[in-house]
């Protein structure tokens, strides 16, 4: 196990020199030109030049990039060319922001989301059942930003409840987070359900039924733990969309995470920021999906990890 | 039936716990202090109005900074930390007579030397300021006495005056420039009624009150201004219905209506300095003919535009420039006649109209401006493909040089960030501001023009520079290297109990005379 | 190095609970399964038929197909003409779903739009598949270093946020509807290419793939005329449902500013431009809003029953 997991760590490396490969080669392709717009469009073009020599975007790319790795090794990921300050410090205030916003989501996504999935599950059938499943249906359908502001709209303004905008408490979170996790809970739900399902319906606990033990309990119990395996999995893979779908949450709640920071310095061709950010969020990934694989092989004794 | 109610009593407590965060909230909690929170569009980049280019910026630095003069809600010049100020008729020397008894923040007195010491850092190249060529051609600053400073330049500039009271001529304490360094930009010091107090970039400024300020009568009047960024337009108007902000920077005209039926709102229209208009490309056919370009100014109906897409808060352009630009002279606004458009057109020898490409950027109000563009053009037979493009796009597009530059019609505005007729017309009218020097886009060149915008800049004679600005807009109305569209408005909204704040005509926020009525 | 998570689990555990009312199947085809392949199909189809969410859902897309190719004739008024003196008017008998401030009738244009979104979904969807597909089959058909390849860099596409990747590719070839889906049909490459994957490593093995080669099939035989029939039903299942996130995510980068151009009534720019009209005329973002939901709702349907009917023939591995 401890092998798998080493070798795994270390197979992120060349897929985080891919991502970096891959942004500086994006920068040959996509138009506009960094100086000017930092320069604005009312700046001489002596403005421009200045600011170009400043930031060492007169030299040839290869050059940039292999200078950028350089000083990748010493930690230090350079400036922001439209924010004037070290990316470092652009990342470090973006990321606890958009982890508090994704772990936000993914505890209500979890809660909220199996909470359903197991009353939905025991009661089968039942109307709780039926709108719930059609509930979450409609949750993964909804475009997440006409929610976001829907949302905000009801429960922010014409309800008073929460905050509108920003980061601070927990009344801050519960709005944004909960607009991103709606697709994960809606999953999670249907997942879970069906979990409960595979359990309860095994023709041993029918019979358990039928005879009417009291070990009811303890069954469920064990249907909710069977259903964790695939709900592990599902967050695992929604991780991806999770950090993306903070793109949006964050532009509607302006809430300074790093999906709005990446979408930002793209639209200002801030390649310093545009880099860190994508390394990073790479890293993440892979970490993540790297946990997800090794939990999910504690948690189903079927998978082993020996062989390949 | 214990683990259903086990799991519905958890479900339960998520829901509790979520609604009793709301009291956590703390907008309703007592404040003993006055405290104004403003929405703004974006969040400041720099607060050091030398390393500055953008508005939002400015609008944070305003309170705090000053220079030697400044311009009110008008646009109109004030003295501010200069009483007094001279020009030479030459537009080569400019000195400042400096008002006394006046401090930094930090308690460094103001003086000549500190106008010095502050104008030589931006005009030195070496410290690579973004404001550098704004100030460059000052060859020379002398300390006359302690409240005396006399500016001389290299060449002459009649504009000179408006240039130290744009936003970039704020003056910064020496001490703390000396002391920060690079990170000066981080927190500002200056002379104004409000002092920095803390900065959590992405998320809010806060500004204090100056008790020490020079100006009893022009004080702050509130303890606290905190600017918060919120780029999405639906959430500001949000934060200022719900009270969790005082103040927009800024309302769209969209939501004009709203903040107006709404009695706990105000909106706060400002005419702004800000002319929007379609450059035609006069280096390209169809465009170098000026009865098309006459043509399609007849084309457009202007008034429909503004009362339905700017929903009335706006008016027809007469000139290149704006109204409250120094040095506006109303020339002509031309009517809406499609049949003396589909007239000239023929003249031209274009009586079956033709086919162009218009574009622009891709913020929604720019975008509905263009449809609505488009259609009233294919009235009078001009088929025009829409092509709505990211900024960067765009702006990397339109700098390319002549040769290479595919600009046929481009929708844009422009607003002289000096407040002088010289910066709007200069960059987007004369030949040696072509791309990808500046912005004239249109490729437009007359040598009459060259010659009066010359020697506008060379006299620091008021009438003399009126006269030569108002034949140039003569000229360039007749040879309408444009489309001229609308004069705009800054908008901003506010609570109804909050008063003597607004938007400059320049964009820029008017924040430092805000109070609670 | 294979992913031990096969790409597909999503899907596969949402198959599970479909399974719940059946008892557990087996692994692989058995011969007789793959002796009578009309059978597995019209089995699906009848037991599709007896899904009433599957039926709602695929009627909403026949008639959704049926408004696309009407429209012209069934909208009635132009959904780009403009009428500057109509400006926002509210929802009446006059205007169905009111006006935009253009004046446009907003019902005209949602119908109009109908077709434009169905082309992203499908064409996006296709490019995807098209794509994916290939680069699945060849990667878990030949194994080795190709397959460590191709999965390297679907592992480094993945971990691009997929609505990034999408914004960089517009950002690049420019925007405009077609570009719009070509973004889209990037962005669900990896999910194509990751389930046809999985079906080559287990259908690969299977004894009449083995008979085949000793009779001396080529490989691209053997993958065109075995291994691609029989792998049919994921890809269907995965196909509808792509269609539906393709849909969403035009949707979303018209919301960034970077889709469809105007005038054209897209769905997702409709949304967009009505967005700060949310306090006075709320029609204007809302009636695209529900036009999207209902569309992504029925494709979500449709590929959800299109699962459940194809389930106990072919495992999702």
């Amino acid at each position: 196990m401890t092998r798998y997991f080493i070798r795994r760590l270390l197979f992120i490396i060349p897929t985080l020199l891919g991502v970096s490969i891959i942004v500086f080669l994006i920068r040959y392709l996509i138009p506009g030109d960094p100086a000017r717009l930092v320069a604005g469009p009312d700046a001489t073009l002596q403005d421009v030049e200045i600011i170009r020599a400043e930031y060492g975007l007169d030299r040839p790319l290869p050059v940039q990039y292999v200078s950028w790795l350089g000083n990748l090794m010493h930690g230090d990921l350079g400036r922001s060319t439209r924010m004037h300050r070290p990316v470092t410090e652009e990342l470090g205030r973006a990321i606890p922001a958009t982890i508090e916003l994704t772990l936000a989501a993914i505890v209500i996504a979890v809660l909220v989301g199996m909470g359903a999935g197991i009353i939905a599950g025991v009661r089968r059938n039942s109307i709780f059942d039926y709108s719930s499943m059609v509930v979450a249906l409609l949750g993964v359908c909804t475009p997440p930003f006409w929610l976001g502001l829907m949302l905000m709209l009801v429960f922010a303004v014409k309800l008073d409840l929460f905050p509108t905008v920003g980061r601070g408490g927990v009344d801050h979170l519960i709005l944004p987070a909960v607009t991103l996790g709606v697709q994960a809970m809606a999953i999670i739900a249907r997942v879970t359900r069906s979990s409960m399902l595979e359990v309860l319906n095994m023709d041993y606990i029918r019979t358990a039924y039928a005879k009417g033990l009291t070990a009811h309990a303890v069954i469920i119990r064990h249907a909710v733990k069977n259903a964790f395996i695939p709900v592990i999995t599902v967050i695992g893979l929604e991780f991806g969309y999770l950090l993306a779908g903070a793109v949006v949450t964050e532009t509607v709640f302006a809430y300074p995470g790093l999906g709005w920071l990446l979408v930002q310095s793209i639209a200002f061709r801030d390649y310093p920021v545009v880099q860190g950010a994508l390394l990073l969020l790479a890293f993440q990934f892979a970490f993540v999906n790297l946990l997800v694989d090794v939990i999910y092989g504690f948690l189903d004794p079927r998978i082993s990890y020996g062989t390949q | 039936m214990k683990a259903i109610k086990f799991v519905s009593v958890l479900f339960l407590a998520v829901l509790l716990v979520g609604l009793t965060g709301v009291g956590c909230g703390g907008v309703g909690a007592p404040q003993p202090e006055k405290v104004i929170t403003i929405g703004q569009y974006a969040d400041g980049v720099s607060l050091d109005p030398q390393n500055t280019n953008d508005n939002a910026s400015y609008s944070i630095e305003k309170p705090m900074l000053e220079g030697l003069l400044g311009f009110n809600e008008k646009m109109e010049q004030i003295p501010q930390l200069a009483e007094k100020w001279d020009a030479s008729p030459d537009a080569k020397v400019f000195t400042f007579y400096l008002r006394k008894g006046v401090k930094f923040h930090d308690g460094t007195p103001f003086n000549a030397a500190a106008v010095k010491a502050n104008f030589d850092r931006v005009r030195n190249p070496d410290n690579k300021l973004r404001r550098y060529t704004l100030f460059q051609q000052i060859s020379q600053i002398d300390v006359v006495d302690e409240y005396t400073v006399k500016f001389t330049l290299s060449e002459p500039f009649g504009a000179m005056i408006a240039t130290f009271a744009h936003p970039a001529g704020g003056i910064n304490s020496p001490t703390a420039v000396a002391k920060l360094g690079k990170d000066y930009e981080k927190s500002p010091v200056g002379t104004g009624p409000y002092k920095f107090l803390e900065w959590v970039p992405g998320d809010h400024l806060t500004m204090v009150k100056n008790p020490d300020y020079w100006d009893p009568q022009n004080a702050a009047k509130v303890d606290k201004i905190i600017v918060k960024p919120v780029p999405e337009v639906g959430t500001r108007i949000a934060m200022l219905q719900k009270g969790d902000a005082q103040f927009l920077n800024n309302v769209v005209p969209a939501q004009a209506d709203t903040v107006k039926g709404d009695t706990n709102l105000n909106l706060v229209a400002n005419e702004a300095i800000y002319t929007f208009w379609i450059a035609m490309n006069t280096q390209k056919k169809p465009f170098d003919n000026v009865k098309v370009r006459q043509a399609l100014n007849y084309a457009i109906d202007k008034d429909a535009i503004i009362k339905t897409l700017l929903r009335g808060y706006g008016k027809p352009a007469d000139s290149p420039l704006a109204p409250r630009v120094w040095g506006y002279s109303s020339v002509k606004v031309y009517p809406y006649d499609p049949a003396k458009a589909k007239a000239l057109l023929a003249e031209a020898g274009y009586p079956n109209g033709f086919k162009s490409v218009l574009r622009g950027g891709e913020a929604t109000d720019a975008k509905e401006m263009m449809v609505a563009l488009q259609s009233q053009l294919k009235q009078v037979g001009v088929e025009v493909e829409v092509k709505s493009l990211d900024a960067a796009t765009l702006t990397a597009e339109r700098f390319k040089p002549v040769a290479e530059n595919n600009c046929e019609m481009e929708y844009a505005g422009w607003s002289p960030s000096t407040g002088d007729a010289d910066w709007g017309i200069r960059p987007l009218l004369t030949k040696p501001n072509w791309p990808p020097t500046n912005f004239n886009i249109a490729f437009y060149t007359n040598p009459k023009v060259e010659d009066l915008v010359k020697a506008a800049l060379g006299t620091s004679d008021p009438a003399k520079r009126k006269a030569a600005y108002a034949e140039a807009q003569q000229i360039i109305m007749e040879d309408a290297p444009w489309v001229f569209l609308y004069v705009n408005n800054t908008m901003g909204g506010s609570r109804s109990n909050v008063g003597g704040i607004a938007i400059q005509p320049d964009g820029i926020g008017f924040y430092r005379s805000v109070s609670y009525k | 190095m294979a992913s031990l998570i096969p790409g597909s689990l999503t899907e596969h555990n949402k198959e599970l609970g479909s399974k719940a009312d059946r008892p557990p199947i087996s692994q692989a085809l058995t011969p007789d399964q793959i002796r009578k392949p009309r059978s597995l199909w019209s089995d699906a189809w009848s037991r599709l038929l007896r899904n009433p969410a599957a039926v709602t859902g695929g009627l909403i897309v026949i008639l959704l197909i049926v408004v696309s190719i009407a429209a012209p004739y069934i909208a009635p008024y132009d959904p780009i003409a403009l009428n500057l003196g109509d400006s926002l008017a509210p929802p009446s008998l006059k205007h169905l779903a009111g006006t935009d401030v253009h004046g446009r009738d907003i019902f005209s244009r949602i119908l109009y739009g109908t077709g434009i979104s169905l082309r992203i979904g499908f064409l996006g969807m296709s490019l995807g598949c098209l794509l994916g597909v290939t680069l699945g089959v060849v990667s878990g058909y030949y194994g080795g270093w190709l397959d460590m390849l191709i999965m390297r860099l679907v592992d480094i596409q993945l971990a691009f946020p997929g609505l990034l990747l999408a914004i960089c590719v517009v950002t690049i070839i420019g925007p405009g509807l077609d570009n719009v889906i070509v973004a889209v049909g990037i962005f669900s490459i990896p999910g194509f290419a990751r389930v046809m994957r999985g079906q080559m490593l287990s259908l690969k093995e299977q004894d009449y793939i083995l008979a085949a080669r000793m009779i001396g099939a080529n490989d691209r035989r053997i993958m065109i005329q075995h291994l691609l029939p029989n792998s049919l039903a994921p890809l269907l299942v995965l196909a509808s449902l792509r269609i539906a996130t393709a849909i969403i995510a035009a949707a979303t980068l018209s919301f960034l500013g970077l889709g469809a151009q105007p005038p054209i009534p897209e769905w997702g720019a409709m949304l967009t431009d009505g967005r700060q009209y949310l306090a006075i005329a709320p029609y204007v973002a809302t009636t695209p809003g529900v036009a999207i939901l209902i569309t992504v709702l029925s494709f979500n349907l449709l590929g959800d029953g299109l699962r459940d009917a194809l389930d106990p023939r072919l495992r999702v591995d």
